[in-house]
């Protein structure tokens, strides 16, 4: 094999014999000392052409072998040097090529890169909802590899949609949402494949529409009759078949929520969170009235429904890969659209908890 | 205080009653909350405001049922209530025609949550409608924005990119189509968000931003701009932008979501009042001074970049909501912009900088300009 510097690493000779490299995708440094000014020089050169044996020769490496070969399987593990070997010959190489070598700052082998993008590629993601938060998850998935889609929403568009929800116009108002996001899905690759289910969600239809399917993630952006209970019946199906799911956000009442990410019995579950929340939210001893306001009637903002969607596709790559640990388990987020900044509040899984304790009777 | 004027709780905003002693306000849209120590008497005016009824009938509601308070006494809470935004005034007319009125109701309502009439809020939808967007460059986060701004309500805008859509932009446009790969950027974009809402106006332009680009077409007609381009590289098309926007306080945005910065903010620059790109540049040149980077061994290491679409959207999301709190006037800009700040893929969280005006700036600094 030939080694390569990636090309979205940088190198900065930062004196001292330190040399940093920094992971321009994920804005990652790493810093190692290198004594040998050769050794430096070789590896600020790895243009790719050259085999190890090439280095040593053209280099005249005389005594260092060892070092250099520990170094440079190093910089391999630490995906600094190139891991796309297996990837490159692949046919959807160039049009995916921004995905793949972005999954390559999480790969340490030519190996485990070519098994991340395949789970990515062959993976099924269900969308429950499509709406302001759903149909841009479902775009953002498909132009990142992923191929199965099961789409879920008994809606038609409608006018009032098309302020806040991707890939609706002014023509297909009167359509069905999920014929509409299929067909624009298909766009990006019409290899695509997408299984639509015009129903609305119920507790227990879930086992019905999917049946043996194999799914690998579920997101939840469903909010009729609402969020909380959608997201008990999705988290009470996907625990039952151990499916990680997320718990969508940037719909009504939760215009600026994060959704928790959840991977069955390893993480806090929807169940879970909903305890902890019955005790941060509640009033203890105080007697609570809602005042008579006549209507109730909630706005809605598509940048900050779109803004949501960005960080479930974001968490959604990451449990697909399998190899890139998701950040948003056991805590649950807001994006405050004052100060424009992040906060998560943090939940534990419960041992006591009905659904995934393993303490419970 | 106009007692003639009608006002209701906003649509948005659900009250509670704690012990009796304080209210709670929800803040539904923005999921802010506010606490208020309160009396029986004002939980009871609160009770009676309904949106039909002007302030001097409920005043005399008020008093009939629980004996009469004094005018002030009753104005100074009213104006308490308008000021800490939970009540509007309801609007008798409308500026917006009805079908913008249906296609916008929900955003309109959203806006209403940081104005104080809903006449207000009607003419923010108004300020999206009559803006004259440029945006410059078409790819990922400039393209995402078009359609974004379009969905809001944007009325105008003009597209420039020199480029033709290629067969990898699948991964990164969200208005790729796979047989538009050859088609100029910039026309695939405006037939896109001409079928979103065909009461949209677009005008194109090809032109490559480079220091003898001619802007003065593009700088008359834009009522704001924004900057997208990122080739040669984006601290140099947003000084370009800066040095001619600056100068006719044009307002601009300098958009994130580029190679090594994949998921950033960028930058709402109000010309003399915010930093502007000249600022930036100095700022960077001061904490990045011992950033030196080696010259890279790879060839065309532009084709090996990473990035996913999901981080495109953040950056735009982002943008979009800035841009529309400044155009709409949801919020005192001026003091509530934000700066740059890099979201990371990994632990999902920002990272502000701190960058300030350069008193020196070339592009920005030394004349006093009024505020």
């Amino acid at each position: 094999m030939n080694y390569k510097l990636r090309s979205s690493v940088s190198i900065v000779d930062s004196g001292g014999n330190v040399l940093e490299f920094f992971k321009t995708n994920t804005r990652k440094s790493i810093k190692i000392h290198v004594k040998s000014p050769m050794i430096k020089n070789i590896v600020t050169h790895l243009d790719g052409n050259l085999s190890f044996n090439e280095i040593v020769q053209c280099y005249n490496l005389q005594g260092e072998e060892q070092q250099l070969a520990i170094l440079l399987s190093y910089l391999k593990e630490k995906s600094i040097i190139s891991n796309d070997a297996l990837v490159k010959d692949r046919e959807d190489y160039f049009k995916y090529r921004r995905i793949i070598h972005f999954l390559e700052d999480y790969a340490h082998s030519d190996e485990l890169l070519l098994e991340m993008w395949k789970n990515i590629r062959k993976s099924t993601v269900m969308i429950i909802g499509l709406g302001a938060v759903g149909n841009w998850v479902a775009l953002n998935l498909a132009q990142s590899g992923v191929s199965n889609f099961i789409l879920m929403d008994k809606d038609i568009v409608d006018i009032t949609n098309l302020h806040r929800q991707i890939a609706f116009t002014a023509a297909d108002i009167g359509k069905s949402k999920s014929t509409v996001i299929a067909r624009y899905i298909n766009h990006f690759d019409p290899s695509i494949h997408v299984l639509e289910i015009k129903q609305d969600l119920t507790e227990n239809n879930l086992c019905a529409v999917v049946g043996e399917k194999n799914v690998d993630l579920i997101i939840n952006c469903a909010d009729k009759p609402n969020v909380d209970i959608t997201s008990r019946w999705v988290g009470k199906y996907c625990m039952k078949r151990r499916i990680p799911h997320i718990v969508g956000g940037g719909y009504n009442l939760h215009l600026s929520l994060i959704g928790q990410t959840v991977i069955p019995f390893e993480s806090a579950c929807v169940n879970c969170f909903e305890e902890q929340l019955k005790e941060k939210n509640s009033l203890d001893g105080l007697t609570v009235k809602r005042l008579d306001t006549k209507n109730r009637k909630i706005g809605s903002f598509g940048p900050m429904c779109s803004i949501i969607a960005s960080m479930i596709g974001m968490e959604a790559i990451k449990v697909l890969s399998s190899h890139i640990p998701p950040d948003n388990v056991n805590r649950r987020g807001e994006f405050d659209i004052n100060t424009m900044n992040l906060k998560y509040q943090e939940f534990n899984r419960l041992s006591t908890c009905e659904w995934c304790g393993y303490e419970k009777n | 205080m106009d007692w003639g004027k009608i006002y209701k709780i906003k649509d948005s905003v659900d009250i509670y009653l704690v012990d009796e002693t304080y209210i709670v306000a929800y803040f539904m849209n923005t999921r802010q909350k506010k606490k208020f120590r309160v009396s029986n008497g004002s939980v009871h005016i609160i009770e009676i405001i309904d949106g039909i009824n002007n302030i001097e009938n409920i005043y005399n509601t008020y008093c009939l049922k629980n004996g009469t308070i004094s005018r002030k006494g009753f104005s100074t809470f009213f104006n308490c209530l308008l000021k800490s935004g939970l009540i509007i005034e309801k609007s008798q007319k409308h500026i917006l025609s009805s079908s913008e009125l249906k296609r916008f109701n929900r955003q309109i309502n959203y806006f209403s949550e940081f104005l104080s009439s809903e006449l207000a809020a009607e003419k923010a939808q108004k300020k999206l409608l009559n803006s004259v967007v440029a945006i410059w460059g078409c790819g990922a986060v400039g393209g995402n924005l078009a359609v974004q701004l379009a969905m809001a309500g944007v009325g105008t805008f003009i597209l420039i990119d020199p480029d033709v859509v290629e067969e990898s932009d699948c991964s990164r446009h969200v208005y790729f189509k796979q047989e538009s790969v050859g088609d100029k950027k910039v026309e695939s974009l405006a037939d896109y968000i001409k079928s979103i809402n065909p009461a949209i106006k677009t005008y194109i332009s090809y032109q490559w931003l480079h220091p003898n680009a001619d802007l003065s077409e593009i700088l008359k007609k834009a009522t704001f701009l924004i900057d997208a381009a990122d080739e040669p590289y984006l601290g140099y098309t947003a000084n370009l932008i800066s040095q001619n926007c600056v100068p006719i306080k044009l307002p601009h945005y300098i958009a994130g979501g580029f190679d090594a910065h994949l998921a950033s903010t960028g930058e709402l620059i109000i010309p003399y009042i915010t930093p502007c790109a000249g600022c930036y540049s100095t700022y960077f040149e001061r904490v990045l001074s011992d950033w030196k980077p080696e010259h890279h061994p790879i060839k065309n290491r532009e084709k090996e970049m990473g990035g996913l679409a999901a981080m495109s959207l953040f950056s735009s999301s982002f943008a979009c909501i800035e841009i529309i709190k400044y155009i709409c006037g949801l919020k005192d800009m001026k003091v509530a912009y934000k700066p740059r700040a890099e979201f990371l893929f990994n632990g999902m969280k920002l990272f502000n900088l701190t960058p300030s005006k350069d008193p020196n700036c070339k592009i920005c600094g030394g004349a006093d300009h009024e505020l």
